[in-house]
């Protein structure tokens, strides 16, 4: 039996699209930290500064308040959030603890050259229990960079300063010979906790938070932060 | 903050190496770079306390033993003759004043003073105000110097609220606007507080008898002035972010002694007010310290920390003076932990004791997918724009002109992609977008797709285009297969489309889908453009729910159609598919050929029908029954006709 022509004929090969790179990023982090018990919350992009800088402890005087570094909107009664923070308030003000929420999202910074962008996304989590500490804050900060990196991955804690966490830390993980910055973390400073009627003698929190264009950016080897906003089709074709 | 290692190394009676100070600086939490001897350290904003060699001697003390006090000029010094009116005391509680007159010859900088202009490669100006610059490197308290010849009436400190021109002891002339906190002489503004000096009553070469002004400002007030006037200004910097507020006396005898280790001085004279001397006091607990870090470090060794950082225990802990960044005991296990190294802090099993409540994709996410599988890619545009809408809401301070609007659609931003792309020679794109769109009446989660060009590289494919058929079947899929139910759509005219159809779903208005303008396509090809943008605010995956499937065979009928225009063919699917909802042995019904002759201006379509049910087989009579009823629907409706009957 002669084998019929359609054997012959080239397929009809069909293109898959692909989610945006950074998004792809977002969705990875999302899911490992929901299998770690975490939830996922939103909020608006659009915020007041009671959510995004007083509630957080982020006083009048604090430099990111300043017209340099926030985007304000509508004549200065709203701002753009600088961070997902404010959406862990609102979680806070509408639950008592036990609270795991994670807050993935697009912030703003008045920020725009090769290594900065006005818009870029982060990630950040929250956990307030009874008897919650620094230790724990560290095992946490482990799991997710040993998930990302890989397990052998060494990191190193580093003092830092954030006004809605205290202690603060930066966590920095070893590329080749390079420390490389990866996130922010620490305990809830208690004042954030009163701020968000959480009675801060029984209970305590942990907070961290990941940009996400960053991650992104090592886990593709991509050098210019710009190149994830460009659209151009051969870029995103790289990410199916 | 660039300090000099040998600099820094003055302070100790141990010399640690270059290698273990920058670990040692890390550990404290100061990030810093070193090039040759030069350490450039990047001091958080809540540590105006380190900057300065002292300071960071400070935070090392622990570690190496730092001998913190340099040499002050110890003797009686008389009280300043001169006016002075603060009338700003609650922004200033703490100034003082020394007034020193010297004999004018300066042979040359003794190796500490020389080394800090040479090492850092900074610039020497005058005498005293280089004598200032080596103080707040040293001490990190700012001073002013005022040429004491030039002040010739009371000197005020005032908030104020006047416009003024203001020339700058650099040279360049600003206008002083809105509220600011200043010294005047006069009713004119001589020294932009903490900010900068003016030239009138700046120092020279020449001056011999300085008047030299040492005082601690509230943060709050000196925040952004420098900014707000273009200028570059070390002491702002530092007052921006609080010295030590019981200093001024200290540093200005430190000056003494600098000044006298230079020339002879003829006179000297000192003013001091002092309104904030309370420390702040932090109730301390060894085992709440614990609790927060999650160690077992013994109570000695946490007061052994805190006491090498100028803590006292008192009862409660007394906060130095230098450090206005503490405010509870957080603030000490902080403390603590830095000195025992974050690195030495073992890690602590956590389990969440939370579980998550949902682990299904949502519809946004079930989109995506969908869209992926159909050969889109996913973009992602920033919000700012140029456009200008009623509802668009305004960014005061935009980074420029073209980007001072939030975008009120999604649309705007795929054109630009589909531009861009098109620029560059492609010749299919799918894109889309889901992302949430702010104006001044909402807030709204959209999702928008377009589609250009070919429909795919394969031969059957490629020379077919992507077209309106095609986006508005992919819009349908989401709307049967995601939400369970079709979208009703209404023609319309709309300026930025070529045609346009207003798409409602249970009701309510959710978007539209069309074809786009190709004139409003910054792009030179002309090929049709199609897209669509709706609201996910109130869409939800439908509930799914199991049925039971028939072990019966199921029947199948075509009919095939002639129209006579598009319009009867609209008439004609809507008479069926109210019809087809009434049948319930109608399992699925679908358009399965479709043929059109322009020329002709004829329209064939063809319908198949599955006809099947769960508890027997179905009757070839029972069937042509209900065929009946459709065809017959379907002749009742004028430019219909079915061949052969």
């Amino acid at each position: 039996m002669t084998a019929p022509k359609d054997i012959f004929l080239p397929s009809l090969d069909r293109e898959l699209g692909s989610i945006h790179p950074i998004n792809q990023v977002k969705d990875q982090l999302t899911e490992l930290l929901k299998s770690f018990g975490f939830e996922v919350a939103e909020g608006p992009e659009v915020e007041t500064e009671e959510y995004n800088f007083d509630m957080l402890n982020i006083p009048a005087s604090h430099p990111a308040r300043e017209m340099h570094d926030t985007f304000y909107v509508d004549n200065k009664n709203k701002l753009l959030r600088t961070h997902t923070s404010p959406v862990q308030v609102r979680c806070m003000l509408k639950d008592q603890p036990p609270l795991a929420f994670i807050s993935p999202g697009k912030v703003y910074r008045k920020d725009d050259d090769s290594t900065h962008l006005p818009m870029f996304h982060q990630i950040e989590g929250l956990y307030v229990d009874e008897n919650v500490n620094f230790a724990q804050l560290k095992d946490l900060m482990y799991k997710i960079c040993h998930s990302l990196f890989g397990e052998t991955t060494k990191l190193r804690f580093r003092p830092s300063y954030f006004p809605f966490t205290e202690p603060s830390a930066e966590v920095d993980v070893l590329f080749g010979d390079k420390w490389l910055e990866i996130l922010g973390c620490g305990v809830v400073n208690p004042k954030v906790l009163e701020n968000c009627k959480i009675d801060s003698s029984k209970y305590s929190g942990l907070a961290f938070g990941l940009g996400i264009e960053r991650i992104a950016m090592l886990k593709y080897g991509v050098n210019d932060i710009r190149d994830f906003y460009k659209s151009n089709l051969d870029f995103l074709r790289q990410f199916k | 903050m660039k300090i000099a290692y040998p600099h820094l190394l003055n302070f100790f009676k141990e010399k640690p190496s270059l290698e273990e100070l920058s670990d040692k600086l890390l550990q404290l939490g100061h990030e810093h770079e070193i090039e040759g001897d030069i350490i450039d350290l990047e001091i958080t904003p809540n540590r105006g306390d380190c900057l300065s060699l002292k300071g960071i001697a400070r935070d090392l003390n622990y570690f190496y033993k730092a001998e913190l006090d340099r040499d002050t000029y110890e003797g009686d010094i008389p009280k300043l003759d001169f006016s002075f009116q603060n009338k700003a005391k609650d922004l200033c509680p703490n100034i003082s004043f020394v007034e020193i007159e010297i004999d004018g010859s300066i042979s040359g900088y003794k190796p500490y003073l020389e080394n800090y202009f040479k090492d850092l490669k900074i610039n020497k100006n005058n005498f005293f105000t280089d004598v200032s610059n080596y103080l707040a490197y040293e001490t990190g308290q700012p001073t002013h110097c005022y040429d004491a010849s030039k002040i010739n009436d009371t000197l005020v400190l005032e908030k104020r609220n006047k416009k003024e021109k203001f020339k700058t002891l650099l040279g360049s002339e600003i206008e002083l606007e809105g509220d600011n906190l200043v010294f005047t002489i006069g009713g004119v503004a001589v020294d932009l507080a903490g900010t900068m000096g003016d030239e009138s009553t700046a120092c020279n070469n020449k001056t011999t008898k300085v008047l030299v002004e040492c005082a601690y400002f509230k943060p709050e007030e000196i925040l952004g002035k420098a900014r707000q006037y273009n200028l570059t200004s070390e002491a702002a910097y530092k007052f921006e972010r609080g010295v030590d507020y019981l200093a001024q006396e200290s540093v200005l005898r430190r000056f003494l002694a600098i000044v006298s280790d230079h020339t002879k001085i003829k006179s000297l004279s000192m003013h001091s007010e002092q309104n904030k001397t309370d420390l702040q006091q932090i109730n301390f607990d060894s085992n709440k310290l614990n609790s927060i870090l999650g160690t077992n470090i013994n109570e000695k060794d946490q007061l052994k920390y805190l006491e090498s950082l100028g803590f006292k225990n008192c009862k409660s802990m007394m906060v130095p003076s230098h450090r206005s960044d503490l405010e509870h005991t957080n603030d000490l296990a902080e403390e603590v932990a830095r000195m025992v190294g974050y690195d030495n802090i073992a890690a602590e099993s956590l389990a969440l004791g939370i579980k998550v409540k949902s682990m299904e994709q949502s519809l946004e996410e079930k989109c995506k997918n969908l869209f992926v599988s159909h050969g889109f890619f996913e973009v992602i545009n920033m919000p700012f724009t140029t456009e200008e809408s009623e509802s668009s809401i305004s960014v005061d301070n935009s980074i420029d002109k073209q980007r001072a609007k939030l975008r009120t659609n999604l649309i705007n931003s795929l054109k630009n992609n589909l531009a861009y792309n098109q620029n560059r020679q492609k010749d299919s794109i799918k894109f889309f977008e889901i992302a949430d769109i702010y104006t001044k009446a909402s807030q709204e989660k959209r999702m928008a797709a377009l589609v250009n060009g070919r429909s795919n590289k394969n031969f059957k494919e490629f020379n077919a285009q992507l077209d309106y058929a095609y986006l508005k079947g992919l819009l349908n899929t989401i709307a049967y297969e995601l939400l369970g139910e079709g979208l009703t759509y209404s023609h319309d005219s709309c300026d930025e489309y070529e045609f346009f159809e207003h798409i409602t779903f249970k009701g309510k208005d959710i978007g539209g889908i069309g074809k786009l303008n190709n004139n409003l396509v910054d792009s030179k090809s002309k090929t049709p453009v199609f897209a669509f943008e709706i609201s996910l605010d109130g869409l939800n995956l439908s509930e799914k729910k199991i049925e039971k499937t028939s072990d019966f065979p199921a029947i199948f009928r075509d009919i095939s159609m002639s129209i006579d225009n598009p319009e009867v063919l609209k008439e004609l699917s809507d008479k069926l598919t109210e019809s087809v909802k009434k049948m319930s042995l109608i399992k699925e019904s679908f358009i399965f050929d479709y043929f059109e002759n322009k020329k002709l201006n004829i329209m064939k379509v063809g319908y198949r029908f599955k006809f099947q049910t769960e508890d027997k087989s179905l009757t070839d009579k029972e069937v042509d029954g209900l065929m009946k009823v459709l065809t017959d629907k379907a002749l009742s409706i004028n430019g219909v006709n079915i061949e052969g009957l």
